[in-house]
C-alpha cells in the first residue's frame, strides 16, 4: 500500500486535472445511464398512452443524453491523456533527477536493465487512466445511481447498492486472488526462456560446431510450450472475469426484478418505473465493468513502482558548489592510502597512493581487472574511497559537488557512449564553447579528422543511433577528440588504444604525450612508456612497482615480464 | 481491414478452435437475445398486464437460464479463442526460433540480440493478441448484428432500417476518420517512441555527461523535450479521438432515435411495448461488437506490425542443415582446398572476403595475420561451416564442400574462440559440451591439458560449480581455457583457433599458449594469430587486408618482402 500512497503523492501537483478528468468520465456514464432511463421513460409512458405534452420533457432528455454521451467521451478521453502525458513527462523528470544524484547506476549497467527502467516509466503511466480513475468513477456512478433508485424505492436502492459494490470489489478481489502466482510464474518462465534466448544467440557458432543444437531446441521449445499453457491460464482468468462481470449483472438485475414486482402489484410503484429501473442498471454497469483488469494493472504497476522506488531510494544529497583551486598556483593532486572496495564485494584498490604534481605526467599499467579504472571512479566522485583522501591543492575532493569534479579531470572512459546525433553534437557535448577550429584541432589529434572529412556532412553527419554506424575504433577516436576539447586542468584517459590499429595507435599515444596538461594516462599497451614521468604498476588492485620506463626494465619484475609480452605480440 | 495473407494462412492450422470460437460467440449472442427478450416480456407482464410475481416466476426462471446460457457460451468462446492464439503463437515462436538457428552467423551478425529477443517475445505476445481478439472480433462485427436484425425486422421495420442504415456508417466513418487517424496515430507512437529512446539515450549516457559534469542540464532538456511531445501528441490525439465521437455519436443518437420515433407509434397505439422494450434493450448490443472492433483496431496495426518482423525472418533463405545424415565416406584428414571463395554479408556493401584461394594442408598449422575488418574470422566461418559462401568452391578432398552433411564436418573439427561462450551450468557441463557423454575422468583429463584442472579444484563445488550469465563469472583466462578443455575432449582432427588479445596475466598467458602448442599438435590448424610466435613457427602465414590475401608464404620469406606483414611485425617491435 506504501507504494500506492507514494504513486497518489506523486500526482498530487495534478490533481485538478485528475479530479477533472474523473468528473468528466463520470458524466460519460452518467450519460448513458440517462440516456437508457429516459428512453425506457418515454416508451413506457407511451404505452399508457397519454397526451404528447407529457413526453416532452423526456423527448428533450433523450436527445441531450445522445448529444453528450459523445462529447463528454472525447472530453473524458482527451484530458485523461493530456494528464496521462502530463504525469509521464514528471515521473521521468523525476526519475532521472534521482538516478543523476545517484553514482553507482550510472557506472555499468547493461542497456538492457535501463530499458526495463525506460518500461517500467511507461508502465506508471497507466497508473492514473487504468488504476486510479475507473474506481472513482464507479463510486461516483453507484452513489449517484443509487440516490435515483431512492427516489422510486428505499428498498431497490438499498438492495442496488449492496450488490454493485459487491460486484465492484468481489470481482477485481477474485481476480488478484487467482492473478498473483501465475503471473509470477509466468515473469520467472519468461526470463528463464529470455536468458537462455540472448544466450543462444551468443553461443550459437559454439552450439553449432558442437552439434548442441537440436538439443537447445527441445529445451526452448519445452519452456516455451510451458510458458504458453501458463499465459494460458491467465488470458482464461481474464477472460472468465468479464464473463463473471456480466453474469454477476444479470444476477443484480433479477434480484431487483423480484424485489420491485411486487411493489408494483401491491404498494403502488407505478409500472413506468420498472422499465426506468431496469434499464438505468444496464448502463450502470459500465462504470465497474473496467475494474477487474485495473485490479491487474494495479499488480504490475505495483512491481514496476516498487522497482524504481528502490532504485530512486539510495540518492545521495545535494552538496553546495565551492569554489575550484586556483590552477594557475599549480596545484597537484594527491591520493593518500585509498582502501576502496565495490558494492558488490570486489576489492579494488588497496593502499594506493598517488601524487600528481602540475604538468606531470604519470602512466598506470596493469593486466585487465587489476583495478586501474576504478581511479577514474573515485576521482569524478562516482563513488568515494572507504579510507584515505583525495585532495586537489588543499582542498579535500569529499568537499566538491560530482559535477565541480567532471570540471577539474578530463576523463577518456575505456567504452565511451556515443549519442544519438551527430559527431558535432557529440564534440559540443564536451566542450560547448568550443570554436570550429580548436574542434578541428581536437580531431586531428584524435586521427578522426580524415575519417570525418569521408563522411558526406563532414562533422553534420547523423551517425545513427547511439552511433550505430560508427566502428569501435571510430568510437573510441571521437572520445579521444572529445577529451582534447576538454578545458580541464587534468586529464585522465582510460585504455585509449584498446580499439585503434597499429598506426592510429602510435599517432594518439604521440600526441597525448605532447599535450602541455598533466594527465594520467591508464593501458595494458606498453607503448612510448618512456616518455612517462612515471610509471605505476598495478596488480589486484595495488600497486607493486613504480618507476620510470628504464628503472623498471632494470627491475626485472611485473613490468618487464610484460614488456616482453608485448615484445612477442602482433598488433591486428 | 489489417489482415495479412501469411497470418490468415495460419489460421488453418487450428480450424476447429477457431470455429468454436466463432459458434460459442455467436450462441452467446442468440443467449443475449433471448435476455432481452424475456426482459421485456416480464416487464411488459408486469406493467401492462398487472401480473404478480407468480404469474411472471415462468419468465424469470427464463431470463436467468438465458443468462446461465449466455455465462456458458461466452466462457467457451473465450476459453477457444485462448486455445486458437496460444497455439499458433507457440507454434510461430518455435518456427522462429528453429530458423534462427539455422540462418547462423550470417544472421546474427546483421541483427542486434536484442532486437532479435524483443522480436521472439514482444512481438509473439502481439501476435497473441492479434488473433484473440481482432480476428474473432472482425466476424462478430459483422455476423452479430446480422443476428440482431433478423430477430428486430419481423417485430419493427422502421426500427431494423434505423439501425441497418446506422450500421454501416460505423465502418464508413471508422474507415474515413480512422485512415486520417491511422496515419496520426502512427506518427504519434513514432513521436510516443522517440521521446522514449531520448529518454533511454540520456540514461544510457549518463556517465558521460557526468563526465562532460553537464548531467545537471539534462533535467530541464528533459521536461522540455516531454512537453513538447505531449503538445504534439495531444495535437495528434484531438483528430484522432474524433473516430470515438463519431462512434459514440452514432449509436447513442441512434438509440435516442429508435425510443423517439417508438414512443410516438406507441402514442397512437400502433405499436406493441413488449416489443418496443426488447428494441430498446437490443439497441446498444448491436453496436457494442461494431465498437469493440473499434477498440480492437490497434491490436490489428500492433499484430501486423510484428508479424511483418517475424514474417522478414521466417522468408529469409540460406539456411545450413543442421542434422547428420549418412555420412560420406571420407577417410580424414584430406586438404581443404579453398577455390576463389566471395562472400558479402546481407545488408553490407563491401565483400567480406574476396576471391581468397589456398590450400588448408593436413597436419600444418596454418596462420592468418591482418588488421581487423580483414576477414579472418569470416575466413574461419566459413572453414566452420557456419556461414555458406556466395561464389567460389570448397573441396574436401575430392568431394565438394556443400555436397557434405554440415552436421557431419563439424563432428571432425574443433574451435577454440577469441571470446568464448560459458553457458549457464556447470563447469563440467560446460566442458562436456564437446562431447555430453564423456565421463569426469576423460573431462578432467581434457582440463588438465587446458591448465583449467587445477582452478577448477580450489572451487568449493569443483566440476560441479554452477558459472555462466546468472552464476558467477569466470575471467577472460579462465573462460578461455574452459573453451581450450572442450577442444581436447573434442579431439578432431582439424582444429581453427581464435588467439586470445586480452591483456592477460603472465602466468595465465604463458599457460595458454603452452596448452594451445600441444593442442595443434598433429592436427590440421588454422589460426589467426596475434602472436609473433605463433606466426613464426606456422607451417604457412596468409595475410590479409579487407577480405583479400595480400602475402603468403612463411616467416622468413614473408620478412624479407616490403608488405603488410613486415609492417605488422616492426609496429611491434618498435613499441
Amino acid at each position: 500500500m506504501n507504494v500506492f500512497v507514494q504513486l497518489v503523492k506523486m500526482a498530487l501537483p495534478f490533481k485538478w486535472w485528475i479530479i477533472l478528468s474523473a468528473l468528466i468520465g463520470f458524466c460519460t456514464v452518467a450519460s448513458g445511464i440517462g440516456l437508457m432511463m429516459t428512453s425506457a421513460y418515454i416508451i413506457a409512458m407511451a404505452a399508457l398512452q397519454p397526451s404528447i405534452a407529457v413526453l416532452h420533457v423526456a423527448i428533450a432528455g433523450v436527445r441531450f443524453f445522445g448529444i453528450s454521451r459523445g462529447i463528454f467521451r472525447y472530453l473524458e478521453r482527451m484530458v485523461s491523456h493530456n494528464t496521462t502525458l502530463k504525469l509521464l513527462s514528471h515521473y521521468r523528470v523525476w526519475f532521472y533527477e534521482k538516478l543523476e544524484s545517484f553514482a553507482e547506476l550510472s557506472g555499468q549497467r547493461s542497456g538492457d536493465l535501463l530499458n526495463k527502467i525506460v518500461n517500467d516509466i511507461q508502465t506508471l503511466e497507466h497508473f492514473y487512466v487504468r488504476v486510479l480513475y475507473p474506481p472513482v468513477v464507479s463510486v461516483l456512478i453507484i452513489c449517484v445511481i443509487t440516490l435515483l433508485m431512492r427516489s422510486f424505492s428505499w428498498v431497490v436502492a438499498l438492495m442496488l447498492f449492496v450488490l454493485m459494490s459487491l460486484t465492484a470489489v468481489g470481482v477485481p478481489l477474485l481476480s488478484l486472488y487467482k492473478h498473483r502466482k501465475i503471473n509470477r510464474n509466468i515473469v520467472s518462465l519468461r526470463s528463464e526462456l529470455s536468458a537462455l534466448t540472448v544466450e543462444n544467440m551468443q553461443g550459437m557458432h559454439e552450439l553449432a560446431v558442437y552439434g548442441r543444437i537440436p538439443e537447445r531446441e527441445q529445451k526452448i521449445d519445452k519452456l516455451s510450450e510451458r510458458l504458453t499453457s501458463l499465459q494460458k491460464k491467465r488470458t482464461n482468468i481474464h477472460a472468465l472475469h468479464h464473463v463473471v462481470m456480466n453474469f454477476f449483472k444479470s444476477v443484480t438485475l433479477l434480484v431487483i426484478l423480484i424485489i420491485t414486482i411486487p411493489q408494483v402489484t401491491n404498494a403502488g410503484l407505478s409500472g413506468v418505473f420498472l422499465a426506468v429501473i431496469v434499464l438505468g442498471i444496464l448502463a450502470a454497469f459500465e462504470a465497474v465493468a473496467p475494474l477487474p483488469s485495473a485490479a491487474q494493472h494495479w499488480e504490475e504497476i505495483n512491481r514496476a513502482a516498487q522497482r524504481l522506488f528502490d532504485i530512486a531510494e539510495t540518492s545521495t544529497s545535494k552538496q553546495p558548489t565551492l569554489h575550484l583551486p586556483d590552477f594557475s598556483e599549480k596545484p597537484s593532486l594527491m591520493c593518500r592510502h585509498i582502501h576502496f572496495t565495490y558494492p558488490d564485494g570486489t576489492t579494488a584498490l588497496k593502499n594506493f597512493s598517488l601524487t600528481v604534481h602540475y604538468g606531470e605526467k604519470i602512466a598506470i599499467v596493469g593486466p585487465t581487472g587489476s583495478g586501474k579504472s576504478t581511479l577514474i571512479h573515485l576521482l569524478l566522485k562516482f563513488y568515494q574511497p572507504d579510507s584515505g583522501c583525495i585532495s586537489v591543492g588543499r582542498q579535500d575532493l569529499l568537499e566538491y559537488p560530482a559535477y565541480q569534479c567532471a570540471e577539474m579531470f578530463g576523463v577518456v572512459p575505456q567504452h565511451p557512449y556515443v549519442f544519438t546525433g551527430t559527431i558535432r553534437d557529440n564534440l559540443n557535448l564536451a566542450n560547448p564553447h568550443a570554436e570550429e577550429k580548436e574542434i578541428r584541432r581536437a580531431c586531428e589529434k584524435a586521427g578522426l579528422y580524415d575519417f570525418m572529412q569521408t563522411l558526406p556532412g563532414g562533422p553534420d553527419t547523423w551517425i545513427g543511433e547511439h552511433g550505430l554506424r560508427l566502428s569501435g575504433g571510430e568510437k573510441q577516436r571521437l572520445a579521444l577528440a572529445q577529451g582534447f576539447l576538454r578545458s580541464t586542468p587534468f586529464l585522465v584517459f582510460d585504455e585509449p588504444s584498446a580499439h585503434l590499429d597499429a598506426v592510429n595507435e602510435r599517432h594518439v599515444f604521440n600526441e597525448i604525450y605532447r599535450l602541455r596538461k598533466p594527465f594520467i594516462l591508464i593501458t595494458h599497451r606498453l607503448i612510448d612508456l618512456h616518455r612517462a614521468d612515471r610509471i605505476l604498476v598495478v596488480r589486484n588492485g595495488e600497486i607493486v612497482e613504480r618507476g620510470t620506463h628504464d628503472e623498471l626494465l632494470k627491475n626485472e619484475f611485473v613490468y618487464a615480464k610484460m614488456w616482453q609480452n608485448q615484445q612477442r605480440q602482433l598488433i591486428c | 481491414m489489417n489482415l495479412d495473407k501469411r497470418l490468415l494462412q495460419t489460421v488453418r492450422y487450428v480450424k476447429t478452435p477457431f470455429a468454436l470460437t466463432i459458434i460459442f460467440g455467436m450462441l452467446r449472442a442468440a443467449a443475449s437475445i433471448g435476455q432481452a427478450f424475456y426482459l421485456a416480456t416480464t416487464i411488459d407482464a408486469v406493467f401492462l398486464q398487472h401480473k404478480t410475481l407468480t404469474d411472471v416466476s415462468g419468465f424469470l426462471w427464463l431470463f436467468l437460464i438465458s443468462s446461465l446460457a449466455r455465462f456458458l457460451f461466452s466462457w467457451q468462446s473465450e476459453f477457444w479463442s485462448v486455445t486458437m492464439a496460444c497455439r499458433i503463437t507457440t507454434g510461430l515462436r518455435q518456427k522462429l526460433q528453429h530458423h534462427i538457428f539455422r540462418l547462423g552467423a550470417a544472421f546474427t551478425r546483421t541483427r542486434q540480440t536484442g532486437d532479435l529477443l524483443n522480436t521472439l517475445t514482444t512481438g509473439i505476445d502481439k501476435l497473441e493478441d492479434y488473433f484473440r481478439h481482432y480476428v474473432p472480433q472482425l466476424i462478430f462485427a459483422v455476423a452479430i448484428p446480422v443476428l440482431i436484425l433478423i430477430c428486430i425486422f419481423p417485430l419493427d421495420v422502421l426500427s431494423g432500417f434505423i439501425l441497418l442504415f446506422t450500421a454501416p456508417l460505423i465502418p464508413f466513418f471508422m474507415i474515413l476518420i480512422g485512415d486520417a487517424a491511422h496515419a496520426l496515430t502512427r506518427k504519434q507512437w513514432k513521436t510516443l517512441s522517440r521521446m522514449s529512446s531520448f529518454f533511454l539515450d540520456v540514461i544510457q549516457g549518463l556517465m558521460m555527461l557526468k563526465i562532460f559534469g553537464r548531467s545537471r542540464e539534462y533535467t530541464s532538456k528533459i521536461r522540455e523535450m516531454a512537453d513538447r511531445f505531449r503538445a504534439s501528441t495531444m495535437n495528434v490525439l484531438r483528430i484522432a479521438f474524433l473516430s470515438a465521437l463519431a462512434l459514440e455519436m452514432l449509436a447513442t443518437i441512434s438509440t435516442a432515435i429508435i425510443a423517439v420515433q417508438i414512443g410516438l407509434r406507441l402514442l397512437n397505439g400502433q405499436f406493441v411495448f413488449q416489443y418496443a422494450l426488447f428494441i430498446l434493450i437490443l439497441a446498444p448490443e448491436f453496436y457494442q461488437p461494431l465498437r469493440d472492433l473499434g477498440i480492437r483496431f490497434h491490436a490489428g496495426i500492433e499484430g501486423i506490425t510484428a508479424a511483418v518482423d517475424i514474417f522478414a525472418i521466417l522468408e529469409r533463405r540460406g539456411t545450413i542443415s543442421l542434422t547428420a545424415e549418412n555420412s560420406p565416406e571420407i577417410s580424414l584428414p584430406v586438404p581443404v582446398y579453398i577455390q576463389n571463395i566471395t562472400f558479402i554479408y546481407p545488408g553490407a556493401r563491401v565483400p567480406a572476403l574476396l576471391s581468397v584461394h589456398f590450400t588448408w594442408n593436413v597436419n600444418q598449422n596454418t596462420a592468418i595475420v591482418g588488421p581487423s575488418g580483414a576477414g579472418k574470422t569470416t575466413l574461419a566461418f566459413v572453414l566452420l561451416r557456419l556461414l555458406a559462401i556466395d561464389q567460389g568452391l570448397i573441396h574436401l578432398g575430392d568431394r565438394q564442400f556443400k555436397e557434405i552433411n554440415a552436421a557431419w564436418w563439424r563432428q571432425h573439427i574443433a574451435w577454440v574462440p577469441q571470446h568464448p561462450t560459458i553457458f549457464y551450468g556447470t563447469i563440467r557441463e560446460n566442458i562436456a559440451l564437446a562431447d555430453p557423454n564423456a565421463s569426469l575422468d576423460r573431462i578432467q583429463r581434457a582440463a588438465k591439458q587446458a591448465y583449467v584442472h587445477t582452478f577448477v579444484q580450489t572451487l568449493p563445488e569443483g566440476y560441479e560449480t554452477k558459472i555462466g550469465e546468472r552464476g558467477s563469472r569466470l575471467s577472460g583466462g579462465e573462460a578461455q581455457r574452459i573453451a581450450l578443455a572442450r577442444a581436447f575432449l573434442k579431439n578432431a582432427p582439424y582444429l581453427v583457433v581464435d588467439e586470445p588479445t586480452a591483456n592477460l596475466d603472465p602466468v595465465t598467458e604463458q599457460n595458454i599458449y603452452e596448452s594451445l602448442k600441444n593442442l595443434k599438435r598433429n592436427r590440421t590448424v588454422l589460426t589467426i594469430a596475434h602472436r609473433l610466435n605463433t606466426v613464426r613457427n606456422a607451417d604457412h602465414i596468409l595475410v590479409m587486408k579487407e577480405g583479400r590475401i595480400v602475402q603468403r608464404g612463411n616467416h622468413n620469406e614473408l620478412i624479407g618482402q616490403h608488405g603488410l606483414y613486415r609492417q605488422l611485425v616492426q609496429a611491434g617491435d618498435a613499441a
